[in-house]
């Protein structure tokens, strides 16, 4: 389960990725005013005409990774011949924006209220631990780290419509074509098996209360529903969200009907 | 009705407390309080997402299309997968049919695969034909789940225009569930020889989906067909143990 960085520990997690980056200090701080100064080293001297540093190059590698990571998702076997097609194309896309921010900001390193702005964006990128996509992470997490990644650069929008802005924005919508595709490609409907086996103790259970023995070849897909149904209220009242949405797929994979299993 | 037990739980309702929204929600469901609807409109806000789940469900139970479309449909706009999910369930249960062009944007273009199911499971409860195009589009969807269900859905369309669609894409997928779903919605829509062919899908499953189709075989039946049916149950019965109970079971729903 990631941990949620809050605060200071924010600014720390900034600044140790600035620092993986290579730079100096400016990247300590979090705050809007540190972004903008920081965007504007990188493009009145220090890094005019070079490729981004410090916070922004953490930003780009860390979607960069996030990209490598949905490429993976590729080599599985379920993915359908049409979910892998629009996968390479959505990848395609993605990184051919990428490339494209790198190329156009190595010509547009003059523009400093642009990247002002980027940097305020690549701050809050560098600074949301749900951007970060490690090479083992679980494929759920990889839609989640696109939104993220994606609210970071829509959340600070630069104004101007330069050629660097308009490189930014697309590498924006790219990810978010990515992140729709990953979503789209993931399982929805599923069997939930702990669910189910639950259902079916639960049932045999209760007709043990009623002096029936049940075998679980006994307990029909109708008593399983009954049971699902009954756990569901069981998540709904306690707040369970994770198990309640589970329970919910579950009873469509197994095609429970609301009219023939309802408790009313 | 014990109306100071529906007082206290909308007492309950009105307090910060998000665990006790919850369980007061559920209950008033239960008892189908009616009254609850405007404490539960005043929850559509809620910043806890169970809260909002549990009101998006209850307002389906205890709402009316005309009184809580408004705040079914910004519900649909939840950043919460489930409260989407049940938002738009609930538009299906209170056949809210004015509702389905924002149902079919959800079919198509929801990032999550359960809330396209549940819209493609909505708009068929609510014979949408308009949603055809939509549908046909959520044949090709990359979750099974969604594809199952949009079969579905065509067969209780009634649309026979869509068998040749349906016939084609049979002869692609994959998915056991997808290809009962389709077999039943062809036979839905008049093509008798398509029941043979889903009993015939029920040797090669595991226990699990085969009572799946099995239970759907039985849903969709129609009486002149009901001995095939029945000597494949009985079949099952004799044949495969795990499936006994499951078989026995659905031949006491058929009747003589």
């Amino acid at each position: 389960m990631r941990l949620l960085v809050l605060g200071f520990a924010l600014t720390l997690l900034a600044a140790c990725a600035g620092s993986r980056g290579g730079t100096h200090e400016l990247h300590l701080q979090k705050t809007e005013d540190g972004a903008r100064r920081e965007a504007r080293a990188s493009s009145d001297g220090t890094g005019a005409g070079s490729a981004p540093s410090g916070t922004e190059a953490e930003a780009l590698h860390r979607m960069e990774n996030a990209i490598s990571a949905a490429e993976r998702l590729l080599r599985s076997e379920d993915l359908l011949d049409e979910e892998r097609e629009t996968l390479i194309q959505s990848l395609g896309g993605a990184r051919a924006a990428l490339d494209q921010y790198r190329s156009t900001r190595l010509r547009e390193a003059e523009r400093a209220a642009t990247l002002g702005v980027i940097g305020v964006a690549a701050a809050a990128i560098v600074a949301d631990d749900a951007t970060v996509v490690g090479v083992a992470d679980d494929p759920l997490l990889i839609p989640l780290a696109l939104a993220a990644l994606v609210t970071g650069i829509r959340s600070n929008s630069p104004s101007a419509r330069d050629e660097l802005a308009r490189a930014w924005l697309d590498l924006g919508q790219q990810l978010e074509v990515l992140r729709k595709t990953v979503a789209m490609t993931s399982r929805g409907n599923v069997i939930h098996n702990h669910l189910v086996d639950e259902a079916r103790n639960r049932a045999i259970r209760r007709a043990a209360a009623t002096g029936v023995a049940l075998t679980e070849s006994h307990v029909t897909q109708e008593l399983l529903c009954d049971e699902l149904e009954h756990m569901m209220r069981e998540f709904r009242r306690s707040k369970n969200i994770e198990e309640w949405k589970k329970a919910i797929s579950t009873q469509k994979g197994l095609k429970c009907r609301p009219s023939r299993h309802s408790r009313e | 009705m014990d109306s100071q037990e529906i007082d206290a739980l909308l007492a309950l309702c009105r307090t910060d407390s998000a665990e006790g929204q919850c369980r007061a929600i559920v209950d008033l469901e239960d008892m189908r309080a009616r009254e609850a609807v405007p404490v539960l409109l005043g929850l559509v806000s809620s910043p806890d997402a169970g809260v909002r789940a549990n009101v998006a469900s209850a307002l389906g139970k205890l709402g009316s299309c005309e009184s809580v479309s408004p705040a079914l449909l910004s519900l649909l706009e939840d950043p919460e997968a489930l409260v989407r999910v049940n938002a738009t369930q609930s538009l299906g249960d209170l056949r809210c049919t004015e509702c389905a062009p924002r149902l079919r944007q959800v079919l198509t273009s929801d990032p999550d695969a359960l809330v396209r199911l549940q819209a493609a499971e909505t708009l068929g409860t609510l014979k949408d034909r308009a949603a055809l195009p939509s549908m046909m589009s959520a044949l090709r969807d990359p979750d099974e789940g969604v594809r199952a269900q949009a079969a579905e859905a065509m067969g209780q369309l009634g649309e026979r225009v869509v068998m040749p669609e349906l016939s084609a894409l049979l002869a692609t997928e994959r998915s056991s569930l997808v290809r009962a779903s389709l077999l039943g919605a062809l036979y839905q829509l008049g093509d008798e020889a398509a029941l043979a062919l889903l009993l015939d899908e029920v040797e090669g499953m595991d226990d699990q989906t085969a009572a799946t189709v099995l239970n759907l075989a039985m849903e969709v039946i129609r009486p002149p067909h009901a001995a095939l049916l029945r000597s494949r149950l009985e079949v099952l019965v004799r044949s495969r143990q795990t499936l006994t109970a499951e078989a026995e079971s659905l031949l006491r729903r058929l009747g003589p």
